[in-house]
């Protein structure tokens, strides 16, 4: 299959094994390009979540070509992965709030690790706690939290740094309908400037909301279309390799 | 090493900041107490080995035994005389009549001291440096027949012997006690790491550096052995002084001999530093090593 270089994101006949054991994903190829809006689905135990580690650097492929940021992932020296996540935000579905830090804190962490000056990190991280409906609770830690503002602390902290990518594994799946819409305007803000979203998900409502999207159907490890060609929502015009 | 000690506020927030709590800082400072007990010993024996192997080395003694009371007073004078004159013999010093019926009354008592007691006069000699001790007493027995010549340096030689074995002793306990201090360090920061797995993997995925995580853990390895050391070198500061003042009470000028002077205070001072630093390293390339097994 011929893949459009220019994507910021291109998979090419990948397998990952953990172990020994069978391949959780096998055969993977697509290519995402730079400012598209992507959903993940497949029911429970497909894969996405390996996929997901794979798209933001948790871990190598067993097979297979991987390039983000043209740059070949598989080969590339572990000295040059922190730069490269640096680019990548990730909303994880157990959110991965760090303990000890406040919801500021956990917020400006990105920032933090960037070597972004303390002075210049407080108006940012307050602004995006306020989008995020939280601006009074900067100073609480996560177990304090419920897990609504857990989630939005977490989708935060993701995208405070303004990454280019950003990865979100079930993001809506603890907050009402009302802030699901605003995060999902907050995600199609960030489209608009230029960030490609990947967003993992089993719920229907929200695929319909973003018109735009296109789907990655995985399941069983594979994507099912055999050419590779990634699905749109239905009465959507599919989106074509360039 | 202030830099490393205090952290940026930013730098703060990446890990969780634990207090000097538990039991490394605590097991550091008697680890470190027992190194600058060791460094102090070896530092203290080297001094005493020195000043045998200087004055005490080329010091003689000379006994004039001769029972015919004017032959031994024409030996004396002639042997002082020639003494006092040779070049080769630094400093000489006549050991009194009262002098020697002191040393002698714990044997003989008061009583014992008449005038008619064949006491053998006695004459310490200092050897100047260079000068072969044997070519010495040739001249002695010359000028002097009946002198019995003692050399220090032979009768001291069992006991450079002993404190040469004892620094050697010593050198092994603080080699032993900075390997244990490295080894306690290596088993703490794996400790941590484990404790903190969690946290350095999202980090990592944020984009967070070897380096930068390391950062952390050689900081608290720095303060905590920086407290043990303060620590551990204030306990063996009390101990040294304890001890100082009981040799001093001997009065023994071989016990004496080994002490330390203010520059061997001042290097000891300098064993929590140079224990601090060494102690970050050594977390730097426990922790770069563990990260680098993860992606």
């Amino acid at each position: 299959m011929a893949l459009a270089m220019s994507g910021i994101v291109q998979f090419e006949n990948v397998g990952l094994r953990y172990g020994t054991g069978a391949e959780t994903l096998s055969d993977i190829s697509f290519t995402l390009r730079q400012g598209g809006f992507y959903f993940l689905t497949g029911p429970s135990g497909a894969g996405k979540t390996s996929l997901l580690k794979l798209l933001y650097l948790a871990q190598r492929p067993s097979r297979g070509m991987i390039r983000m940021f043209d740059q070949d992932i598989v080969t590339m020296s572990r000295d040059l992965l922190p730069g490269l996540r640096r680019r990548i935000g990730v909303v994880f579905q157990d959110f991965r709030l760090l303990p000890h830090l406040s919801a500021f804190d956990n917020v400006a962490l990105p920032l933090r690790i960037a070597g972004v000056r303390e002075r210049e990190i407080y108006a940012p991280v307050h602004e995006m706690l306020n989008w995020v409906g939280l601006g009074e609770r900067g100073a609480a830690r996560p177990a304090t939290l419920s897990g609504g503002e857990q989630q939005r602390v977490a989708i935060a902290r993701a995208v405070i740094a303004r990454p280019e990518v950003l990865i979100a594994d079930e993001p809506t799946g603890n907050v009402d309908p009302d802030m699901a819409a605003r995060l999902l305007y907050l995600f199609e803000a960030l489209n608009r400037l230029g960030t490609t979203i990947i967003v993992a998900t089993h719920d229907l409502h929200l695929l319909s909301r973003i018109t735009s999207a296109e789907i990655i159907r995985i399941d069983a490890g594979r994507i099912p279309d055999p050419t590779g060609q990634l699905r749109n929502p239905v009465g959507v015009k599919p989106y074509r390799t360039p | 090493m202030m830099r490393l000690l205090r952290p940026v506020a930013g730098e703060r927030q990446l890990l969780p900041e634990t207090r000097l709590t538990g039991p490394v800082p605590w097991m550091l400072a008697i680890m470190m107490l027992m190194a600058v007990l060791a460094a102090a010993a070896t530092l203290a024996i080297d001094n005493g080995v020195a000043r045998i192997g200087g004055d005490l080395e080329r010091r003689i003694t000379i006994q004039l035994v001769e029972p015919n009371p004017d032959r031994m007073e024409i030996q004396r004078a002639a042997l002082l005389g020639y003494l006092r004159r040779e070049p080769a013999i630094a400093h000489v010093q006549e050991v009194g009549a009262d002098e020697l019926k002191r040393l002698l009354a714990p044997w003989l008592g008061d009583t014992g001291l008449g005038a008619d007691l064949p006491v053998p006069a006695m004459v310490d000699a200092e050897i100047r440096a260079g000068v072969a001790i044997s070519a010495i007493s040739r001249r002695i027995m010359a000028v002097a027949p009946s002198a019995r010549i003692d050399n220090h340096a032979a009768a001291l030689a069992p006991v450079a012997q002993l404190m040469g074995t004892v620094r050697a002793i010593a050198v092994m306990v603080l080699a032993m006690m900075l390997v244990a201090i490295m080894a306690a360090i290596v088993l703490a920061v794996r400790a941590a790491l484990d404790t903190h797995r969690s946290t350095i993997d999202v980090m990592h995925l944020m984009g967070a550096t070897d380096a930068q995580l390391a950062q952390h853990f050689q900081r608290r390895a720095a303060v905590d052995t920086l407290f043990g050391g303060t620590v551990g070198l204030g306990v063996a500061a009390l101990l040294l002084w304890l001890l100082s003042q009981q040799v001093a009470a001997m009065e023994s000028e071989l016990a004496g001999a080994a002490t330390l002077s203010v520059a061997d205070l001042a290097l000891l001072a300098t064993v929590p530093i140079i224990g601090a630093t060494v102690a970050a390293l050594v977390a730097r390339v426990t922790v770069i090593r563990t990260l680098r097994k993860m992606l």
